[in-house]
């Protein structure tokens, strides 16, 4: 860690001043792609403005084509009124930033390139006083990843100087089954210690994660219940209603399993599933949730159509549009038997969890956007009201809405005003977003700060990444290894029949978010 | 005809349940009500009402209150009367809609003292209770303000509206001195400082630049004078100096201090050094009680000096940091500045529960600046 402490700055105390992140220099690999220019520089230059990034910071774009330091910081420019909302940047402000950023081109196995990229971070540390300290953001295509780390270990760029931090950060996805992410790891570790090392999931918001965290954490009436003895299901949905929106070409080699579940909704997964951890480091949580991971029980491959049922969507109509089926978007294959709906059934062989099912379902073109943790509980032990003619009962639910519209709900069976005691069973919401009527941060602004900071909270440490191969890989596997169409869905349901028959075989059913 | 000159509580709050029918039946949906805190704000003049108005319905769509306004209606007799309104936003298009309540009650002046009482039993349960004053501090209204402020847990005033900058300023300080256990206080002029004192304490975050602190010799504070005290020195001027001295330790030499038409100059010892705080005006043209522009000079060893400066551009949209070291200037950088609206301001007081003791300490030193020169 740098030898500086922002902490011990007297003027710095208060409960108004933010931590500002330490003098470094962000070198992007890949630059002239289209996250530098919509995502990267952007977050970058709004940081900058909001004071979280000191004078001291500088931004080099590394890419293939020949262009000055000037092109460079143009492009940006035009990149920056183009995708921001105020479509307009005030000159004098802009130049100052500017004058932050250069340039470098070569080609990610040119060895030459790294060396003049070498000299331009001393040449930016003496000029603007960046202190040796690098992250280096690899948005290239996945397949360059691998030469790209080998070259800055071979160009000696991949250690810090004393007293200052190098760190890189690799773009999802991480690999593309079990085999390459473990070999892509191996290659980091060559040139990287573990702690160097950022893994996008950018997915998860910040915002996301604290919720859970202090949610189940800070409130000391849930984690009593939190457990098999009061809990009888829980159901994760991840559902998008967007297709594949141009990216078929890519889409078709990856499908839900790769591009959703094995990671990301993994990542909610273990923060429901994980115990207390002792603090809130990043290592602490990360390690919680790693355990809980663990102890997912092997899918049970000779049943396998009884625990993950997986579809593609046919044509439909969303948000009273119509929209083609898979097979018919631009880039897919007319054949393709990849899955965009995927639903599993896991469970935890530990002591907290034996026993409840956790029902996981993810896919695209069903019928709306919702991200959400739903908690089921066991319904209460005697009915005492019975004898009400067609009373129904419902359980307890706890819902956890993670996007759109951020919040809690619980579902609670109340007494209908008037002489009777029929029940009606309501919802009591907690909506974040309305409440503070506050936008989030944009994730790539949060991302790059944690980076600085040295927050590694939102990142997937190593072990994670494999750990979720391992769970999926047999599943893909096995899937891979059928001949025939696999079950599909109209656009604008909620899946295959199949995915309903899973949970109805169990005497239990999804819940309609 | 008399106005009516009680109000009867329980009918506030059957009015107000009356509200929340109507408003469920009207809405397919049903309606949420939403609670986090109770802001009660004091208004001094029934013209300000509608400004007041604007401002609540901003700050609840973040921050869902119900909301006491008290107004003096000095002019009026006899009067004591209260009005029930609800306000319901929808914050995104699938969402229920979110509904807050407010309840004005307008008090002539032979009846301001008892207006307090009724607005106790409205409070809601648990939730934290912050006193908007939106008044300078007056003798008249000090039972009201004892009151009031006796069951808020944050007061929030605005120094920048102060007519007489330094004595209310003196005044306050005197009150945090005294007042213990009293309500955390919150002003939204030291608010509006907060990027100045992020980019003057972000220069001392570069290692070459931290020993610097301590060798600080000179602070000159450039400010446009208030409009109606033109001999005064800005609020936010002091603020900013105040904060400077409490939190570097400086102890005021009141006997040093001088006095000009249009500056003064303050001195301060800490270990064994001296250093001195100077308030300027600025011949620029910026907008009274605003800051142009901060330098603080370093000493440095064998006689080199080091400047650090930050400065307004004139339209406010701008703010530049600088920095000079023996006499070589590095470049500048240029930040966009955006000053924050009245409700930005407070629905960021909202968020703040705690004593800023920050703040306290800033504004005491700054009250001992403004005693030295009497």
């Amino acid at each position: 860690m740098s030898s500086t402490n922002t902490n011990d700055n007297p003027l710095r105390q208060g409960i108004r001043l933010e931590k500002t992140a330490e003098p470094c220099v962000v070198v992007i690999f890949g630059a002239s792609g289209d996250l530098t220019k919509r995502k990267l520089v952007p977050a970058l230059y709004r940081l900058v403005q909001q004071r979280l990034l000191p004078a001291e910071f500088g931004i080099i774009g590394v890419a293939r084509s020949a262009m000055s330091d000037d092109d460079f910081r143009n492009k940006m420019k035009d990149a920056l009124i183009t995708f921001s909302e105020a479509k307009s940047v005030d000159e004098t402000v802009w130049q100052s930033f500017a004058q932050g950023i250069y340039y470098v081109s070569g080609d990610i196995n040119d060895s030459k390139a790294y060396q003049q990229l070498k000299e331009r971070l001393e040449q930016i540390d003496t000029e603007r006083g960046t202190a040796g300290n690098r992250v280096f953001y690899l948005s290239t295509a996945p397949s360059l990843y691998s030469e790209a780390i080998q070259q800055l270990g071979a160009a000696d760029l991949a250690k810090p100087k004393p007293g200052a931090w190098v760190r890189t950060i690799i773009e999802k996805p991480f690999g593309h089954d079990l085999e390459s992410a473990k070999e892509l790891n191996k290659e980091v570790a060559k040139v990287f210690e573990e702690e160097q090392v950022y893994r996008i999931d950018h997915y998860l918001g910040k915002e996301t994660v604290q919720n859970l965290l202090v949610f189940r954490f800070a409130n000391g009436i849930f984690e009593p219940i939190w457990n098999r003895r009061y809990i009888d299901n829980v159901q994760i949905t991840n559902a998008e209603a967007l297709g594949v929106e141009g990216r078929g070409g890519y889409y078709d080699t990856s499908g839900v399993m790769r591009d959703m579940i094995q990671n990301h909704v993994f990542q909610v997964l273990s923060l429901v599933a994980m115990e207390p951890p002792i603090n809130l480091s990043a290592n602490a949580v990360r390690d919680e949730k790693i355990k809980a991971m663990y102890a997912v029980h092997p899918v049970p491959i000779a049943q396998l159509d009884e625990v993950a049922v997986r579809g593609q969507y046919g044509e439909g109509s969303i948000a009273g549009k119509e929209v083609p089926g898979y097979r018919q978007e631009s880039g897919v294959n007319p054949k393709s038997n990849t899955e965009t709906f995927a639903a599993l059934k896991l469970y935890f062989d530990n002591w907290r969890w034996a026993g409840v099912p956790f029902y996981i379902r993810s896919g695209k073109r069903l019928p709306k956007r919702v991200t959400e943790i739903a908690i089921q509980f066991k319904q209460a032990p005697l009915q005492l009201f019975s004898n009400i003619p067609d009373q129904q009962f419902e359980p307890n639910v706890l819902i956890v809405r993670i996007q759109p519209d951020e919040g809690i709900t619980l579902r609670i069976g109340a007494k209908i005003p008037g002489q009777t005691t029929r029940i009606r069973w309501v919802n009591m919401d907690f909506r974040y977003g309305a409440s503070f009527g506050v936008s989030s941060p944009e994730a790539y602004e949060r991302l790059l700060l944690d980076c600085i900071l040295g927050d590694s909270t939102l990142y997937a440490r190593r072990d994670m990444t494999e750990r979720g191969w391992e769970i999926v890989q047999p599943i893909l596997d096995a899937w891979a290894s059928r001949t025939g169409d696999l079950p599909g869905y109209a656009a604008g349901t909620w899946g295959p029949k199949a995915a309903d028959e899973m949970i109805e075989r169990d005497g239990r059913e999804w819940r309609r978010p | 005809m008399s106005a009516t000159t009680t109000i009867n509580v329980g009918a506030i709050e059957k009015e107000l349940t009356s509200l929340w029918k109507q408003a469920s039946e009207d809405e397919a949906g049903g309606v949420a009500r939403a609670s986090i805190l109770n802001l009660i704000v004091f208004v001094p003049d029934p013209a300000d009402s509608n400004a007041v108005d604007d401002i609540v319905i901003d700050v609840t769509t973040s921050h869902p209150c119900r909301v006491i306004s008290l107004v003096a209606d000095r002019a009026a007799e006899s009067k004591l009367t209260a009005e029930v309104t609800s306000r319901c936003t929808l914050p995104t298009p699938n969402s229920k809609q979110v509904c807050c309540e407010q309840v004005t009650i307008t008090a002539s002046e032979d009846h301001l003292d008892e207006a307090p009482s009724a607005i106790v039993p409205l409070l809601i349960a648990d939730l934290p209770v912050y006193l908007w004053w939106r008044a300078e501090p007056k003798a008249e209204d000090k039972e009201v303000y004892k009151w009031l402020s006796a069951i808020a847990d944050r007061v929030v005033i605005d120094s920048a509206k102060f007519n007489d900058p330094e004595g209310d300023l003196a005044t306050i300080a005197r009150g945090l001195g005294a007042a213990g256990r009293g309500p955390a206080l919150s002003d939204m002029n030291w608010a509006r400082l907060t990027a100045w004192r992020a980019l003057l304490a972000g220069f001392y975050d570069v290692p070459e630049y931290r020993p610097l602190l301590k060798q600080i010799e000179r602070v000159t504070i450039e400010y446009a004078p208030p409009t109606d005290n033109p001999a005064a020195i800005s609020t936010r001027g002091l603020l900013l100096g105040g904060w400077l001295a409490s939190r570097l330790g400086w102890k005021l030499n009141p006997a040093a201090t001088t006095r000009g038409e249009q500056s003064a100059r303050f001195e301060f010892t800490a270990e064994g050094r001296t250093m001195q705080i100077e308030f300027q005006h600025t011949e620029r043209a910026i907008e009274p009680g605003h800051l142009a522009l901060v330098t603080i000079t370093n000493a440095g060893d064998s006689d080199t000096a080091s400047a650090f400066s930050v400065r307004r551009s004139a339209d406010g949209t701008r703010i530049e940091t600088g920095v000079t070291l023996d006499e070589e200037k590095r470049p500048k950088r240029v930040l966009s500045y955006e000053g924050l609206s009245e409700s930005a301001l407070l629905a960021r007081e909202l968020e703040l529960l705690g004593p800023d003791r920050v703040y306290e300490e800033a504004v005491k030193a700054a009250g001992e600046m403004i005693a030295s020169r009497q």
